[in-house]
């Protein structure tokens, strides 16, 4: 359990950085939303990975998903919540592919 | 900003040290199961036996009397496990099996050459041993009770009970208020 924990909280700060930066809004409040969102997603996708559903597929929806709330809680651009779902979690799909293949 | 960017690279570089492969693409888990009938006693006049047929790890096969409410013994994952209704009275194949020695047991020519006697019963196991990391059960029970059907034959109802994890439930509850929270701050949000 606390390995789940521990990977949350790093995930959630990578993703954090990103969205910081790519969005530029008040710190505070971009760590509360991606915190929000994070809660929302990763068990979700987590859940439906375990179901054996495709792994890109979920990846896919957890960008469209995370895009859309960004969209929504930070009221920037979907052009810009889209790119920054994205690169948040391209970024933490290929961590966790790296240590999956080096691991 | 050249500096900014260098630690925003190294800590990047120093979580991915860190984090676990698993964590984003978990893998299974175990999911303890067990498979038993219910009321096997209000049939005083048969006993319920398990034949395991297994496929795996060597030729022997495993007779076995069920008990009422007692998990089914299933072996190696790949084993295939059937039930047969016998009657009492038939003792002879009883004590036959009984005094069997079960690692000469071939079974299967004695249940086809007793198909008088041993009635089968169609039950269907869903035995699934392992699951996704976040799967919150961590126990399946098939509970199966049986039904007289006509003199000689049965039929089988079957209930899943599951007993599940606190972690993955309460991480659910909380990806629920989550979403909950978020709603309701997009519609306090004043429209544009």
């Amino acid at each position: 359990m606390i390995k789940h924990i521990i990977g949350f909280i790093l995930f959630v700060l990578v993703e954090f950085i990103v969205v910081y930066f790519i969005c530029k809004k008040d710190v505070k409040q971009v760590l509360l939303y991606v915190v929000l969102i994070n809660i929302f997603t990763w068990p979700l996708a987590n859940f439906f990975y375990g179901l054996f559903l495709a792994f890109l597929v979920i990846e896919v929806l957890v960008i469209a998903v995370e895009g859309l709330l960004l969209k929504k809680l930070l009221e920037v651009t979907y052009t810009r919540a889209m790119i920054a779902s994205l690169v948040a979690n391209f970024i933490t799909m290929m961590i966790g592919i790296m240590f999956l293949s080096y691991g | 900003m050249k500096n900014r960017l260098i630690i925003i690279i190294g800590i990047i570089i120093l979580l991915g040290s860190i984090v676990s492969a698993d964590l984003i693409m978990p893998g299974t888990k175990d999911v303890s199961y067990c498979a038993k009938i219910d009321n096997i006693d209000d049939f005083p006049d048969y006993t319920i036996l398990a034949y395991n047929d297994q496929k795996v790890g060597g030729s022997e096969n495993i007779f076995m009397k069920l008990k009422q409410d007692k998990c089914i013994y299933f072996g190696y994952k790949f084993n295939m496990v059937k039930l047969y209704a016998v009657k009492n009275s038939d003792i002879d194949i009883i004590k036959s099996i009984e005094d069997m020695n079960l690692s000469q047991g071939y079974l299967e020519p004695i249940i086809e050459s007793s198909s008088d006697f041993i009635i089968p019963l169609n039950v269907d196991f869903k035995r699934r041993t392992s699951t996704g990391t976040w799967d919150p059960r961590s126990k399946v029970t098939e509970i199966f009770t049986l039904k007289m059907q006509g003199e000689d034959s049965f039929v089988v109802d079957k209930e899943v009970d599951a007993d599940y994890v606190s972690f993955a439930s309460f991480a659910y509850l909380l990806s629920l208020i989550s979403l909950l929270i978020m709603l309701y701050i997009i519609k306090k949000k004043p429209e544009k």
